[in-house]
């Protein structure tokens, strides 16, 4: 049991999902709620989407780096917690990064 | 009676996705309103502030609302927006609750400065805008824009005069009504007009800024052709395109 927690813990420490557009944005409850157009089928929440918790200072900068995104209707990889922020609903993004 | 309370709730707490039309930000509560906002119904609310909702800067969620609102602002998108059904952030303006952004992903990368052709709605957009006429507007289709295929489409239409001219199968504006333009949008009814050109028939009066006349000789065996109202443009929605900075 602990090996295969350890391997999946392994697999998916750095889950990210293709490089996409970002078709919503959605402030809910202190939690910046992200849809990208190209929706992923592997997260360990209960929705497809991306979170961002809003009292957390390190998300603020996250969030400004895909707000940018949107505004340059660009694409952006985004790489994932495994943490579920917003009852559950959504992963907490680590980390952002928008390329050409 | 549970159901229509709910159902009641639901429908006064979602709204329809606008463009962001005025932001204002007083004692750090931003004010702002859209396009699709309908006026707040609710009690606390006061009249001059119906078409305004709010929500305060004093939290993280409102100053995340507050980038999101610019970003809309700066680039044409649209929010949806749901209320909290109170004015607790600023005495008589209704607060709200959530605030969507609604990307539009078929944008190139960074096309700020471009011109693009949108529906009625001014949130979708047909394409990029390339050169028109009295009468039509040429665009590259968005699907072929984005695969940088060349791709001209044309709308139709003229609009903008008070009335059409509408002709008669029988003397004195009498019988059948005719219409010989293309598509035609009148900005007096909301009305688009066409024309049924498979089915031509001789026009033997005209109507035309509230008189009845006979056709001159020079339209004399002028065809028209039986009129079709329309409520909706097939490409443009309920009322004329629009050509705006994407």
């Amino acid at each position: 049991m602990y090996k295969y927690i350890l391997a999946l813990s392994l697999a998916c420490s750095s889950c990210a999902f293709a490089s996409s557009k970002i078709k919503q944005v959605e402030l809910d409850n202190g939690v910046v709620v992200i849809l990208p157009n190209i929706v992923r089928n592997d997260s360990p929440c209960t929705t497809q989407s991306w979170g961002l918790d809003m009292s957390q200072e390190q998300d603020h900068a996250l969030y400004g780096l895909i707000l940018t995104a949107v505004a340059m209707a660009k694409p952006v990889t985004i790489e994932g917690t495994q943490v579920c922020i917003g009852n559950g609903r959504y992963e907490r993004i680590s980390k952002v990064s928008i390329k050409d | 009676m549970r159901q229509f309370i709910l159902l009641t709730l639901f429908a006064s707490t979602a709204a329809q996705a606008g463009l962001v039309n005025q932001v204002e930000v007083k004692n750090n509560t931003v004010l702002f309103s859209t396009e699709s906002m309908t006026d707040s119904t609710i009690s606390c609310a006061s009249n001059t502030n119906k078409k305004l909702r709010a929500f305060s800067l004093n939290t993280h969620d409102g100053r995340a609302m507050y980038s999101l609102i610019v970003t809309a602002l700066s680039k044409n998108y649209a929010v949806e927006v749901h209320s909290a059904l109170d004015c607790a952030d600023t005495q008589d303006v209704e607060r709200i609750q959530s605030l969507r952004l609604l990307a539009d992903t078929s944008r190139e990368n960074n096309i700020s400065g471009s011109i693009g052709l949108y529906k009625h709605d001014g949130v979708t957009r047909l394409g990029l805008y390339q050169s028109g006429t009295l009468g039509f507007w040429r665009y590259i289709d968005k699907d072929a824009e984005n695969s940088h295929q060349s791709a001209f489409k044309e709308v139709r239409m003229q609009f903008g005069r008070q009335s059409v001219d509408t002709y008669y199968s029988g003397l004195n504006c009498t019988g059948e009504q005719l219409f010989h333009e293309s598509l035609y949008y009148s900005t007096e009814d909301k009305t688009f007009y066409n024309s049924d050109k498979a089915n031509p028939v001789l026009a033997k009066s005209i109507y035309r800024d509230g008189a009845c006349f006979k056709p001159d000789i020079s339209s004399y065996n002028f065809k028209a052709y039986p009129l079709i109202k329309q409520t909706t443009h097939p490409v443009c929605g309920t009322g004329p395109c629009k050509i705006r900075e994407d």
